[in-house]
């Protein structure tokens, strides 16, 4: 139907004959996983009060809400990232666990990773979903509107519906895409608090120690050569005390020989 | 006449309408899809319109044209967002994911960096302690050695001063040297051994630096204590001249003392360590 809706999402199925509004209005059924990981969409699943799948849910006013309000996406973004719902963006603890060690960071990222892509895939399945019946009942309404039917308006409360859902998913995609560019800042260190953080803290801190290995590098090949030259010296300086004990254990005997000629030439002569 | 006017009137009134047209555009950032909005609900309009009057169903082609164009529109509009902002976040998630990675790998680059130079500086400290240590046993096997030799000449001059005494004793007892000669010159050279044995044994207890054999030892410094107006006129002349001069009195003092290190530095001073800090 649309060149630029086919862009993003296939083409919208066209209904023929009379609509059912409440099948337009369905909540999205493309829940993936099981158990745990069981996905259930951005805007939830109204059926099954009591559910993780139910506490998603956004009433007409929420979606008209969210909409405007960034501290409502923030909080949401809280609430669906707190049952993995969307990938948590990336925050002190996990930097934290992901450079305990070095195998630890590497094992961190791929899962992240994939955790994203999947996101993003159900992301795209949930806003075309929404989209087509955003669509058809935009297709319905102009229909019964234009043929001067009675279901007119209840057609039309269908389709702000579903413009209020399509238009949530795209506000929350534009969230999602702020809360990058804070996480960039902060990753990158580019913090308006003046304080080194992030890369630029571990960019600072790895200049300074490579500064401190080329003194140390210097202070060692210096004290080498000088610990060398002194070894040698050592040597030498020992064996010429070696050399003067000899000549005073010399002399000695000869001093005592000496005195001794003396008093043997006292007492003979 | 009247189409006159009315082109006239056109023409003075388009660029005014044109200008507030454009100022609201500004102010209003909402306003274009206000104008899309409104332009979707007149053709709507037209629809039905047309619709009611279409008997014949003869421009329904032309009607459900313009339903897909209205449909078009608005789809179009949130594709282009939706594609948008789906890039948008993509591409900021991939610069996250990729400084994710630079982020890690820094981190472990600094704590490696931080291993070696653990291990480097107790290699330093090592290196520089065996080089003390090796200067210092140089250091104390030369001054061994020279005292060994100090030694050994106190014992050369008692040889020579013994093998002349027998020599003499010889002639005496022989009566070429009659005895008061032979006492005096004997007594001679003994009192001149004995002196000179003195004399070195005490400037090595006493005055023979300690570490060096060839230095004498440096007597310690006093403190000259200058008497109090000296010292009050001084500061008062300095205080004065104000702060600066203050610090050029502190800068002098410290360029002094600095002075002075250097100059001890030569003379045995354990001040070689000083510059091997690690």
């Amino acid at each position: 139907m649309s060149g630029g809706v086919n862009s993003f999402c296939p083409a919208p199925t066209v209904l023929s004959g009379a609509v059912n509004l409440n099948d337009l209005l369905q909540p999205w059924g493309g829940d993936v996983g099981t158990g745990s990981n069981k996905r259930y969409g951005l805007l939830g699943d109204p059926s099954n009060p009591g559910t993780a799948k139910a506490a998603n849910w956004m009433t007409m006013d929420v979606l008209q809400d969210s909409v405007r309000s960034n501290q409502f996406l923030s909080e949401r973004l809280m609430t669906l990232s707190s049952i993995n719902e969307i990938p948590k963006p990336p925050d002190n603890t996990f930097l934290t666990e992901m450079g305990a060690t070095s195998t630890g960071s590497q094992n961190k990222l791929p899962g992240r990773e994939a955790a994203i892509t999947e996101f993003q895939i159900r992301f795209k399945n949930e806003f075309c979903y929404y989209n087509e019946k955003y669509v058809q009942a935009i297709t319905n309404f102009l229909t019964l509107y234009t043929n001067g039917d009675s279901g007119a308006p209840q057609a039309k409360a269908a389709a702000l519906t579903l413009n209020c859902k399509v238009n949530t998913l795209i506000a929350f995609m534009n969230y999602l895409s702020k809360v990058n560019r804070i996480s960039l800042d902060s990753l990158a260190g580019s913090s308006e608090s003046g304080k080194e953080s992030g890369l630029n803290l571990y960019n600072g801190n790895i200049q300074t120690t490579q500064n401190e290995l080329n003194r140390q590098a210097k202070v060692l090949s210096d004290n080498s050569n000088n610990s060398e030259i002194f070894k040698e010296m050592v040597e030498y300086t020992s064996e010429k005390n070696r050399a003067n004990q000899n000549m005073l254990s010399l002399y000695f005997t000869l001093n005592v020989v000496a005195i001794a000629s003396l008093f043997i030439i006292a007492r003979s002569l | 006449m009247k189409i006159l006017l009315k082109i006239i009137l056109y023409i003075y009134t388009f660029p005014i309408i044109k200008r507030i047209f454009i100022s609201l555009k500004q102010k209003m950032t909402s306003l274009s899809g206000t104008i899309g909005s409104a332009q979707n609900a007149q053709n709507m309009e037209l629809i039905k319109a047309f619709q009611a009057i279409d008997a014949n169903g003869e421009i329904s082609p032309f009607l459900k044209a313009r339903k897909d164009d209205i449909i078009n529109t608005i789809a179009q509009e949130h594709s282009d967002t939706a594609l948008k902002n789906f890039v948008d976040y993509q591409k900021s998630t991939d610069n996250v994911n990729n400084l994710l990675y630079y982020y890690s790998r820094s981190k472990d680059v600094n704590e490696l960096q931080n291993n070696v130079l653990a291990t480097t500086t107790q290699n330093a400290q090592a290196a520089v302690h065996d080089s003390q240590l090796a200067k210092r046993q140089f250091e104390i096997n030369e001054w061994s050695a020279a005292n060994k030799g100090e030694t050994v000449f106190i014992m050369q001059l008692l040889l020579m001063a013994v093998t002349f005494t027998i020599f003499m004793l010889f002639l005496n007892r022989m009566g070429a040297v009659p005895t008061p000669v032979f006492i005096f010159v004997t007594a001679i050279i003994f009192i001149a051994f004995i002196l000179t044995f003195v004399i070195r044994y005490q400037y090595t207890a006493y005055s023979r630096n300690t570490r060096y054999w060839n230095r004498k030892k440096q007597t310690p410094m006093v403190d000259v204590n200058l008497p109090d107006s000296c010292l009050t006129s001084l500061i008062q002349a300095q205080v004065s001249g104000g702060a600066d001069s203050l610090a050029s009195i502190v800068s002098g003092i410290t360029k002094d003392v600095g002075g002075l290190l250097s100059t001890t530095e030569g003379f045995g001073l354990n001040t070689a360590y000083a510059s091997d800090n690690i």
